[in-house]
């Protein structure tokens, strides 16, 4: 075994907490489902909170990794979030389950079922929150001298990603050229009855700008035939 | 007519580094391109850090790189040397800082002990400087007035037999020509050298040399994890020093994460990543990633610092995460109270150290995140506090790391896991 060879969660982990996280974590699916690609932090996506330090990583293994620090407007509560950005709900899930095996603690203690806002919520304290939303894995920590509700933050964070823009302009958004890198789509897919789905698309530029997107304009998206 | 000194090349060989200053970056997204000492006419001089590998040093074989400018007409022979000069920083190693305070806090109570480490402290302060002189060596100027890169060689003997630690050097450079016999000053270069015992052992690497591997070592790091295991003579003295370093962050700066459920903060294991920016930023009083810590960020803590410096350590871990194995009484990092972590009397799902070797029971443990109790007598109560830094897992017979952290009734459940020995990379 090389150094390297072994980075991630250990199959013996992944069976533990596969034997203690059922199908029950899991709410069922929602009417309109939710993915969002190349998530960005924009100012306004929680009013009364100020992001610092936003790094993003690129893993490796399909996952983006975007970390922000959050402070709340004249308070000392300080939180860390960490969103990593799956490349679809399949894969959001299984590294939810990962995600548990983060904390010391029986990943069945963690969870809580029926989660109430999220498609599945880890509440391991006052001070953390884990929760799946569609392809995202978001997890908000206390990190400040005053420890933070997470539970509130993360619930006003989900309502932020689950928002569908009112006020998008029919303009073309920024999906070519400089700054096309930096721009988060957001798409809710419904199905119909029938089993057919029917798909919106946002692209948000990182000042908030809001353009409705076709599926041939998403970027390193191709056309539909 | 006079030289000047236009640039110093300490790390001159990318790949063999017998001879050679090691491959170093600033941090994660700073990368160190070009000499370590560079003047241009318009500002003052460049000086970045330089670092050894003390024990891989060929003293035969030690030198730098030095380009000279003459004005004038060149002269018909040259001669240049370098003397040791007075630093700019007299304490940049803080074992001088510590024998002094040592000396002042012993002269009340034991004049001895207090002269003791008083001689202790002038010897440290006076120890001769750990590149020395770099004699007189012939230089050819050409026609338009420039050296080209010219080998000094350096004595490296008592480079080899150092110590990890942090050295400020001055040199003061002189020449002398064929018609002006007597050496004369013409620049002074200041640099600060750290010392480690050996090369760097992975997550940190010395090659490929290139400005987009960020696994070089961090000139920051290396401040740090020098500091804390300053006057180390012995791999495993490496490992023990900064097993303590990392605990003793936990006056203050970081404590066990029992308000977000004991979750890795600095590390993410998925992703197989160790938050150093993040961590060293904590270690200099900023937020980094806050204050909370779990065994896994301090297990890398420790294997990413003490391999830094030239140690071999692993993140290792025990248990076999279904049961949760039971503890004895311990204290976790940044808390003085004795019990289970967080009070909750739930004990690990597994829990991970910085340990040795194949992370086997006979290999020793460096955990900075648990104070164990050593007392193993059924008959006394009283805890003895033993900071895990160098003993062995040991078997469930043994009175090591094993007997003392976990519930006698866990003693199965915890064992070594060496298949998940891991150093994750760095960001």
């Amino acid at each position: 075994m090389s150094d390297t060879d072994f980075t991630a969660t250990s199959r013996a982990q992944m069976d533990a907490v596969g034997q203690a996280v059922g199908e029950e974590a899991f709410a069922p699916a929602p009417e309109e489902e939710i993915s969002v690609r190349n998530f960005g932090f924009t100012a306004d996506m929680l009013p009364g909170w100020i992001f610092a330090r936003a790094r993003e990583i690129d893993t490796g293994r399909g996952v983006r990794l975007i970390q922000v620090n959050a402070q709340a407007t004249g308070s000392e509560s300080m939180a860390r979030i960490e969103i990593l950005e799956t490349e679809d709900a399949g894969q959001g899930r299984a590294l939810f389950m990962e995600t548990l095996a983060r904390f010391q603690r029986d990943p069945a203690d963690l969870l809580r079922i029926p989660p109430r806002f999220a498609e599945a919520e880890a509440v391991p304290g006052q001070g953390t929150f884990v929760f799946l939303r569609g392809n995202l894995v978001v997890t908000v920590a206390s990190i400040g001298a005053v420890i933070l509700q997470a539970e509130d933050l993360a619930e006003a964070l989900d309502q932020s990603i689950c928002k569908k823009p009112q006020d998008a302009s029919d303009s073309k958004p920024v999906t070519s050229g400089r700054g096309a890198d930096r721009t988060m789509v957001k798409s809710f897919t419904r199905r119909t009855a029938r089993g057919d789905a029917r798909q919106e698309a946002f692209a948000i530029s990182p000042d908030g700008s809001v353009a409705r997107v076709s599926d041939s304009d998403e970027p390193g998206q191709k056309g539909s035939e | 007519m006079s030289a000047s000194l236009k640039q110093l090349l300490f790390n001159h060989d990318a790949t063999d580094k017998r001879g050679s200053a090691l491959n170093l970056r600033i941090d994660y997204d700073e990368a160190i391109v070009g000499p370590e000492w560079s003047r241009t006419s318009v500002r003052l001089p460049i000086e970045l850090p330089i670092a050894y590998a003390a024990r891989h040093i060929d003293p035969g074989a030690l030198g730098i790189f030095a380009n000279f400018s003459w004005n004038g007409l060149p002269p018909q022979r040259l001669e240049i040397q370098a003397v040791p000069a007075q630093p700019r920083l007299s304490d940049a190693d803080p074992r001088t800082a510590l024998l002094r305070s040592l000396a002042d806090s012993w002269a009340p109570i034991n004049p001895t002990l207090s002269r003791y480490y008083a001689s202790l402290a002038e010897l440290a302060a006076d120890a001769p400087p750990i590149l020395g002189r770099i004699p007189p060596t012939p230089v050819t100027i050409g026609a338009d007035g420039e050296s080209g890169a010219v080998f000094l060689k350096l004595n490296g003997g008592r480079l080899r037999a150092s110590a990890v630690g942090i050295h400020e050097i001055a040199w003061r450079w002189q020449y002398r020509t064929a018609t002006s016999p007597r050496w004369q000053d013409f620049d002074t270069s200041f640099h600060r050298i750290f010392t480690t015992l050996d090369l760097p052992a992975t997550p940190w690497l010395q090659e490929p040399a290139e400005v987009w591997n960020s696994a070089l070592p961090w000139s920051g790091a290396l401040e740090l994890a020098c500091s804390w295991a300053s006057g180390a003579r012995l791999k495993r003295d490496v490992a023990a020093m900064i097993c303590a370093g990392v605990h003793a962050m936990g006056y203050g700066q970081i404590e066990y994460g029992c308000p977000v459920g004991a979750r890795e903060m600095y590390t993410n294991t998925p992703m197989g990543i160790f938050d150093l920016t993040a961590f060293l930023e904590r270690a200099r009083g900023g937020l980094g990633n806050g204050p909370y810590v779990n065994c896994t960020d301090c297990a890398c803590a420790v294997s990413t610092f003490a391999n830094l410096l030239g140690a071999d350590l692993w993140q290792g871990r025990m248990g076999q995460y279904v049961p949760a194995f039971m503890l004895r009484d311990s204290q976790t990092i940044g808390h003085s109270s004795w019990g289970s972590p967080c009070n909750l009397g739930l004990g690990f799902m597994f829990h991970e150290v910085g340990w040795s070797g194949d992370c086997e029971q006979d290999d020793a443990i460096y955990d900075a995140s648990v104070v164990v109790d050593s007392n193993l007598s059924p008959f006394a109560h009283l805890p003895v506090p033993l900071l895990p830094a160098g003993i062995p897992f040991g078997s469930i017979w043994q009175t090591f790391y094993r007997r003392m952290l976990a519930a006698p009734e866990s003693l199965l459940i915890c064992h070594p896991l060496p298949e998940e020995r891991r150093r994750r990379a760095l960001i």
